[in-house]
């Protein structure tokens, strides 16, 4: 079962396409993660999926309803934090709990107090005398104590030191583990996003490039090294397959995007006979980067 | 019921320090004019206009500053949890459009209209209000403070942040004061009607259109709806202005006196220590709104009587205390009068359509010299 479905959603802001024709399906339990540079329409998407923007055209469905009619009963059962939202920073941390929790049918009251102490929260200071790194762990705190079936984060780790961002990151990957709960998260820095999630999606220029589980990502991709005995190599006519081709002297490397052991060896067999061939893993980063260079080649050779 | 309290409890919290001092604001002010009077040496000699003229300047002063402060707290009120941005807390919480709409107005009509009638009662009482007079002053207030709110309420639903929602309130208020003025019918070269039936039907349609805007805005987020509506709004307020000529009404017969209740018959005599006290209670505790009090008091005999006058945007007891009791001195304290005509003149308007007109009643007591009719031109 899919907790959010998007189809064909698009978002124009005049003539500025944010979003183009967005299909996705997050699975329920899933920690999926949407990861594009800065600009790229995530932030525009997770507005669409929370009734924050209509689109323009296609639609999304966020815990089997319309997004456009997302009501009462579903935001109860949806916990949203961004770096983005205007928390009343007059109250203190007690005061914004307080605030939140008749709201909730389900508030968790001993939830509460376990998250304020993992998340060391002082529950007398006011927001705004809080650091960036702990608003936003209030602010994770009144979304994860009534146990959302559904965590929608948006760029959480936006100017997060390296300390809290960790902090954070191990706050969530906790409460994650505390019950059956999606998580859809949205980041720039995928690095962090790594140690999270389960499921990626990437997005650029508002058009989504891949949306599939991580391991099976990681599991397509890898750096391949041909180093050539006698430096020839015939480079025409490459597999479709085959990204960001390079040639350093005798040294030929290129990233698989369609791996598996025994098609990979054959099909260098078949161009680099006497050669020596290495497949080394890609972190998400690099398949990211490798895929975005690809993209923006592809829209050059477009261009011209 | 309850979720709609506890949003109100937030905001009257949020509200408590600001609101506070402009209900001192308010207060203060009230409390002093109702202590104020006016120097004997000032009833008696030539300076008793230019003190009136500097107490009325700086009462309108007072009420314009007090007026500004409470669109900006009303303003204030709706962007704590604004409807026109995507950033909101409200709006990724379980919160509806309406909840969240009756809240903010519940909270506005316990922090702009109960808190400062309850604040003004005691000014009200200490000039010597009955409670029928408080009652009709709070509802004078009630109008006037209400058309104010909902008009920011539904402008600052429709603004981004503070500094968007003053910009679209000095733009309307100023669109407003130009459409209200007599420029737009210069500028056409028509004649324009100049009534109370103008301000009934600018009451009769520009706050309920208000108030569209208000529930279009909390229910859709769709601020271009709201817009459209604020133009109609201003195109509605120029055209009532140049095309509306619905003339004065008629001419109120004697028996609207009686109406009216005042208690003036003909050839009453104004002495020391007489009714006149009881003319005041009428005038606060007369249906419709009273917008001004004038007495005019013309005299044969030594000349010194001179016009004045009460009003602003909320009942002054201060004024007509002081009109009312200043004449009263000047009779005990100038015996040589022989005549004095007493003219009092109420401008009224009232809510209703068949009376949509605004006139002046006149009615002339005669004191000494003999009796004369009432006089109800």
């Amino acid at each position: 079962m899919n907790i959010i479905e998007t189809h064909n959603l698009t978002r124009r802001f005049g003539r500025t396409e944010a979003v183009h024709a967005l299909d996705l399906a997050v699975p329920a339990g899933s920690v999926f993660s949407l990861l594009g540079p800065n600009g790229a329409g995530k932030t525009t998407t997770i507005k669409l999926l929370m009734n924050l923007l209509r689109p323009t055209a296609g639609g999304a469905r966020v815990l089997g309803v319309d997004a456009r009619h997302l009501g009462e009963s579903e935001f109860a059962q949806i916990g949203y934090v961004s770096e983005n939202q205007q928390l009343p920073l007059w109250m203190t941390v007690r005061q914004l709990l307080d605030y939140c929790r008749p709201f909730y049918p389900t508030w968790d009251v001993a939830l509460e107090k376990n998250l304020l102490a993992r998340f060391a929260l002082s529950e007398e200071r006011k927001l705004k005398h809080l650091s960036r790194g702990m608003l936003m762990k209030a602010a994770l705190l009144s979304s994860l104590a009534y146990r959302p079936k559904l965590l929608v984060l948006d760029e959480p780790f936006s100017g997060l030191d390296a300390l809290v961002r960790d902090e954070f990151i191990r706050g969530v990957l906790e409460v994650s583990a505390l019950g059956e709960w999606t998580v859809f998260v949205s980041s720039h820095d995928i690095d962090e996003v790594e140690r999270l999630c389960d499921h990626v999606a990437l997005i650029d220029g508002g058009r989504l490039q891949l949306s599939e589980p991580a391991e099976a990502l990681q599991a397509r991709f890898r750096r391949i090294e041909v180093t050539l005995p006698d430096g020839e190599a015939r480079l025409d006519a490459l597999p479709a397959s085959w990204l960001g081709m390079e040639r350093a002297g005798g040294l030929v490397r290129f990233v698989e995007s369609r791996y598996e052991r025994e098609a990979t060896e054959r099909a260098c067999r078949e161009r680099f006979p006497e050669a020596a061939v290495v497949a080394q893993a890609m972190t998400l980063r690099e398949i990211f980067m490798t895929l975005a260079r690809a993209g923006r080649d592809e829209a050059k050779g477009a261009a011209a | 019921m309850n979720l709609i309290w506890h949003l109100a409890k937030k905001d009257l919290r949020r509200m408590v320090l600001p609101v506070a001092l402009w209900l001192a604001f308010l207060g203060l002010p009230a409390l002093w004019l109702a202590r104020v009077h006016v120097p004997e040496e000032v009833v008696l000699g030539d300076a008793v206009m230019s003190w009136s003229n500097v107490i009325g300047a700086l009462l309108t002063t007072v009420s314009l500053m007090q007026v500004v402060a409470g669109a900006m707290l009303a303003g204030f009120l709706v962007l704590e949890d604004p409807a026109e941005c995507t950033s909101a807390l409200w709006m990724t919480r379980p919160i509806t459009g309406w909840r969240l709409l009756a809240a903010k107005l519940l909270t506005a009509a316990l922090l702009f209209v109960a808190a400062p009638v309850s604040v003004l009662l005691p000014a009200w009482l200490a000039a010597g209000f009955t409670m029928r007079d408080c009652a009709a002053a709070a509802t004078d207030w009630t109008l006037a403070q209400g058309g104010m709110v909902l008009a920011a309420l539904a402008l600052a639903s429709l603004a981004q942040n503070l500094t968007h929602y003053v910009t679209v309130l000095l733009g309307f208020v100023l669109v407003m004061g130009i459409s209200m003025s007599r420029l737009p019918a210069q500028w056409l070269g028509v004649e324009v009607a100049f009534n109370g039936s103008l301000q009934f039907l600018f009451g009769a349609l520009v706050l309920p259109l208000l108030a569209v805007v208000l529930v279009l805005q909390y229910q859709t987020r769709d601020a271009r709806r709201g817009w459209t509506v604020v133009g109609l709004i201003l195109v509605v307020a120029f055209a009532a202005r140049i095309y509306w000529h619905v003339e004065r009404g008629p001419q109120v017969p004697a028996v609207t006196g009686v109406a009216l209740e005042l208690p003036l018959r003909a050839g009453a005599e104004v002495r020391a220590g007489g009714s006149l006290l009881r003319v005041a209670g009428f005038t606060l505790s007369g249906r419709g709104m009273v917008s001004a009090l004038i007495l005019e008091e013309r005299g044969r005999g030594s000349g010194f009587l001179r016009p004045r006058r009460s009003g602003g945007l909320s009942p002054c007891p201060f004024f007509l205390r002081e009109n009312l009791e200043g004449v009263k001195r000047r009779l005990r304290a100038n015996p040589t009068i022989e005549v004095a005509q007493l003219t009092i003149m109420l401008r009224v308007w009232r809510l209703v359509p068949e009376d949509d007109h605004e006139w002046p009643v006149t009615a002339v007591i005669v004191t000494k010299d003999g009796p004369e009719a009432d006089k109800i031109p």
